[in-house]
């Protein structure tokens, strides 16, 4: 997971790493705690990281995420992703980059103006091939 | 007596012989191995003679005793073999050498059976060069010689001063590594930057208004050496100079402006970003801003990317590509280097079969990520195999859609099974396959994932069955070992429907390095480069979704992206990033060097942008893609669109051609307020109200007549950057005028202020160490003037007499000498 954006603790990571290999194989707790209308607005990574930090017992990690909305947000929709705990870093139409606890994924994810929300991810640059 | 025509017999009889003796015929066959100009330099012709030495580069050295034509001989055998006839062989490369050969001895050498050619060594035109004239960029700057418009500014590099559009009031925006603030192809020439802003995502510092993290710098800040912000890595300096570079950078005695980019009066903003989707969304929204607020049309060069996600054009960072274009706003990305890369697969799953594609893992990768796509109406399975199957994952059976993930610790390292439900945006499945050193290392070798259409109960499983499956080469440098596709390797954001997608093709394969001439052998000048990412964009199966069921062209066009020389960042990498020898890729200047990648690409085309949108700044990005259409094709294209070239080679000055013209309104400095001017000895100080809160402002110029209408001439040698200045020199008594004028990057020069007057006083005497007192002035004019001629007569008395008193100082009776 290392390219994506997150600040887990080593101890946490350490934690992880012992939980799961004290399971071999184990299946994801979050995607179980979501309904399907939920997880369908979630990108797969984020779904994943969603159970890393709740095996982490750590909610209230922050996570960078673009959320699209279905038109440009109002200043009552800002208000309701703020009491969320959400900061929006920018606004492009409908798509916002924001930050937010991990604990208000699923009630932002529940919103009906919200569509689908990623995990940032880190790119490339494209010189030297 | 012999009659006329034994006459003339006789001597055609003497002329024929003469042509077919054996000592004519060997000279000519010598001359046949030398280039026309080396013919000429022999043929004994003054005029052929003076001709020839215009292209021939004589050498001379202490050493030589003669003038040494600098040549490249090809040959077989021993090149050596030449030097007994006085020329030296400076170096070889497989059949050609580089030789010095004295001119008396020119035709000899050609004569030497070792020798198969021998042509003299050519100069090499500096490069951005030869990509930016390819792109017709010079056609559109234009310069009082060559005007714009003129197809023969794109023959050769054109230095200012330039007569027409160099991309004035456009905002040039780069999210990037950053930028040398220091490199002066980004300064004017007046020494003060073009970058107006800088935001460092990657420190912590004074945010920008509205962010929550990162170090902004603003243009003073720049201007006066307290930004801290540093391109460590070089590429995007790199990137910058093609986009807007204006060439003024040199050293080593080698001219300024041989490497001018497209846009090079653009204004540029710059972002030193951390490289996640998230922050360059944010970087775009932080660019765009400020060029609003400056009511500057903008174009932003992304050259980056990712093979992560669907590209269709649905995902959220695609989809923000698109929020991001309008009118005056335009994104441009780089199609991508994955051509040949083997980073795609591609193929089908029957109903009821099974489909397995391998993937090569070297030692040491640590996170490898596989992103798969595939139908929404399907519902296939999907396993994974370690090399000699020593992991399989799951156990038994296949993980489907909906499934929970599936996170297995084994020997081989960790293994993870993601297969949501169908994603929402674009109506598909989506499968992760990822492999991490958790636990264990990665197993090196070939892996399998394993696609299959069973087990879907009385459903049929499939219906299409159709998948791509993409490597993220952010991550790892794995590659697909079967069922490999080199279509649909653009990567995103270069597939989200606004953003222009830019391909690579070849303009050089040689160049000018501080090592000797650098050259590259995997390149065709004219051809698409091997690396060059292909179309078309994926498209999805939802078929209410107009965005990824659209045929979108991708790329839309491809631009100079092999070998680019431009802007180096200091202290970054100067060896192993051209396709030459890894001391070969720094130009002899020191400040330029040569890239290569559609990263080199894109920044072509957004300079290409800026260039249209400063001749019309209301062009929307859909009509800028337009424009840009018309490009150039030739043999190497082929009929176009097509998914390796799109619509062909960038060709501005003939997309600028039908764009219209609605100049950005940009900003024109209005000059500033003069106060005062308040004469002295000699002299007069000009004062004026500074002016505030204006990102452009470089300083002020103060100019000086002896008459109201002029001519005035500028009084200050320095840019001034307080709100007063005196000018000194002045004639006592006569009446001056002064007007200030406002500087503004880039290069722009406001109107002049109005005029005010001053006449200068005579100073008082400075001789008081001589006590002189220049009686032509006129005496003084002002009511503390007497004490001041007083002090200047007596002074010296008094000091001597104090003096001479107290040390019984006689050596000097200054007294005496007092007229």
């Amino acid at each position: 997971m290392g390219f994506f954006r997150s600040s887990v603790s080593a101890t946490g990571v350490i934690g992880l790493v012992f939980a799961m290999t004290a399971c071999n194989h184990s299946s994801s707790m979050a995607q179980e705690l979501f309904p399907p209308f939920i997880q369908s607005k979630l990108d797969p990574e984020l779904l994943r990281r969603l159970e890393e930090l709740t095996s982490l017992g750590q909610p209230d990690q922050r996570l960078s995420v673009l959320v699209r909305t279905a038109s440009e947000i109002n200043l009552d929709q800002e208000n309701l992703l703020q009491s969320r705990g959400v900061i929006i870093n920018s606004k492009l139409g409908e798509i916002l980059s924001v930050t937010l606890p991990a604990k208000s994924i699923q009630a932002v994810a529940g919103m009906e103006f919200v569509l689908r929300i990623e995990l940032a991810r880190k790119l490339k640059k494209r010189g030297d091939p | 007596m012999m009659n006329r025509s034994v006459v003339l017999s006789l001597i055609i009889g003497f002329f024929l012989g003469y042509l077919l003796s054996p000592a004519v015929a060997q000279a000519e066959s010598a001359r046949t191995k030398l280039s026309p100009h080396l013919q000429m330099l022999i043929s004994g012709n003054t005029d052929l003679v003076e001709t020839a030495k215009r292209h021939v580069h004589l050498r001379t050295a202490p050493e030589y005793t003669e003038p040494m034509v600098d040549t490249l001989v090809l040959f077989q055998g021993d090149p050596k073999a030449v030097e007994a006839y006085g020329a030296r062989v400076r170096s070889v490369l497989g059949n050609v050498a580089t030789v010095d050969i004295p001119l008396s001895t020119l035709e000899m050498i050609a004569n030497h059976p070792n020798v198969i050619r021998i042509e003299e060594a050519r100069k090499l035109k500096p490069r951005l060069d030869v990509s930016v004239p390819a792109s017709g960029a010079n056609g559109v700057w234009g310069t009082a010689a060559d005007p714009p418009g003129s197809s023969d500014a794109n023959l050769r590099p054109l230095p200012p001063p330039w007569t027409g559009n160099t991309g004035q009031n456009v905002v040039v925006g780069l999210v990037d590594t950053g930028i040398d603030l220091s490199h002066l192809d980004f300064k004017d020439t007046l020494g003060k930057s073009r970058v107006l802003y800088v935001w460092d995502q990657t420190v912590n510092g004074t945010k920008p208004a509205g962010f929550f993290y990162g170090n902004e710098c603003t243009k003073q800040q720049i201007d006066a050496g307290t930004c801290s912000q540093a391109d460590t890595d070089g590429h995007g300096t790199h990137v910058a100079g093609i986009a807007a570079g204006n060439g003024l950078a040199t050293g080593n005695s080698k001219p300024a402006y041989r490497y001018i980019g497209m846009a090079p009066q653009a204004n540029l903003i710059v972002v030193n970003s951390t490289f996640f989707d998230t922050d360059i969304v944010d970087g775009i929204t932080y660019i765009q801003n400020k060029a609003a607020a400056l009511f500057l049309p903008s174009v932003i060069n992304l050259s980056l990317g990712s093979h992560f996600g669907p590209h269709d054009g649905t995902s959220n960072f695609e989809a923000a590509m698109d929020s991001a274009s309008g009118t005056g706003k335009v994104i441009v990305a780089a199609a991508g280097n994955e051509a040949a890369a083997d980073i795609h697969a591609s193929g089908t799953v029957a109903n009821g079969g099974t489909t397995t594609v391998g993937f090569s893992v070297s030692s040491g990768e640590t996170d490898i990520l596989l992103d798969l796509w595939y139908p929404g109406a399907d519902q296939i399975g999907v396993k994974v195999t370690s090399p000699s199957s020593t992991c399989t994952i799951p156990v038994s059976g296949f993980r489907y859609p909906g499934n929970a993930d599936q996170i297995s610790n084994t020997t081989c390292g960790q293994i993870v099974i993601s297969t949501p439900v169908t994603n929402s945006a674009n109506g598909d499945h989506e499968i992760i396959v990822e492999l991490q050193n958790i636990g264990a290392a990665i197993k090196a070798g070939t892996w399998t994932f394993t696609l299959t259409g069973s087990g879907c109960g009385s459903t049929p499983c499939v219906t299409n069955g159709a998948f791509d499956v993409w490597v993220d080469d952010v991550s790892s440098n794995a590659i697909f070992s079967d069922h490999i596709d080199t279509s649909k390797t653009v990567g995103m954001p270069a597939t989200a429907t606004e953003a222009i997608a830019v391909g690579a093709y070849t303009t050089k394969t040689s160049w000018p390095s501080s090592n000797g001439l650098g050259t590259d052998s995997f390149g065709t000048v004219g051809d698409i480069t091997f690396f060059s990412s292909l179309g078309p964009r994926r498209t999805c199966s939802n078929g209410s979704n107009p965005v990824c069921t659209a045929v979108v062209q991708k790329p839309e066009l491809a631009a100079p992206g092999e070998e680019i020389m431009s802007s180096h960042a200091a202290g970054t990498l100067t060896t192993g990033v051209c396709f030459a020898a890894s001391n070969q890729c720094l130009d002899p200047d020191g400040q330029h060097i040569v890239f290569q990648g559609t990263s080199m690409s894109t920044p072509h085309v957004t300079g290409a942008t800026a260039l249209l949108l400063a001749q019309n700044a209301t062009l929307t990005s859909d009509q800028v893609k337009t424009a840009l259409e018309l490009t150039r094709t030739d043999s190497f294209t082929g009929s176009t669109p097509n998914n390796t070239w799109g619509y062909g080679k960038l060709a501005v000055d003939l997309a600028i051609a039908g764009v219209g013209s609605s100049p950005p309104l940009g900003h024109t400095p209005s000059p500033p307020t003069v106060l005062s001017a308040v004469a002295g000895p000699d002299l007069a100080t000009i004062s004026w109200t500074g002016i505030t809160n204006d990102i452009y402002l470089d300083g002020y110029n103060v100019y000086e007549s002896t008459a109201s209408g002029g001519p005035y001439t500028k009084a200050n040698s320095n840019i001034v950057s307080t709100n007063s200045f005196t000018v000194t020199g002045l004639t006592a008594g006569t009446p001056y005028f002064f007007v200030v004028t406002r500087l503004d990057t880039p290069n722009l020069e406001s109107i002049d202020s109005t005029k005010m007057t001053a006449t200068p006083t005579t100073p008082s005497s400075g001789g008081g160490g001589c006590g002189m007192i220049d009686l032509r002035r006129g005496g003084p004019s002002n009511p503390f003037e007497p004490i001041s001629y007083l002090l200047t007569l007596f002074l010296p008395l008094v000091l001597i007499r104090l003096l001479r008193r107290r040390r019984d100082w006689n050596r000097v009776d200054l007294a005496r000498h007092i007229p």
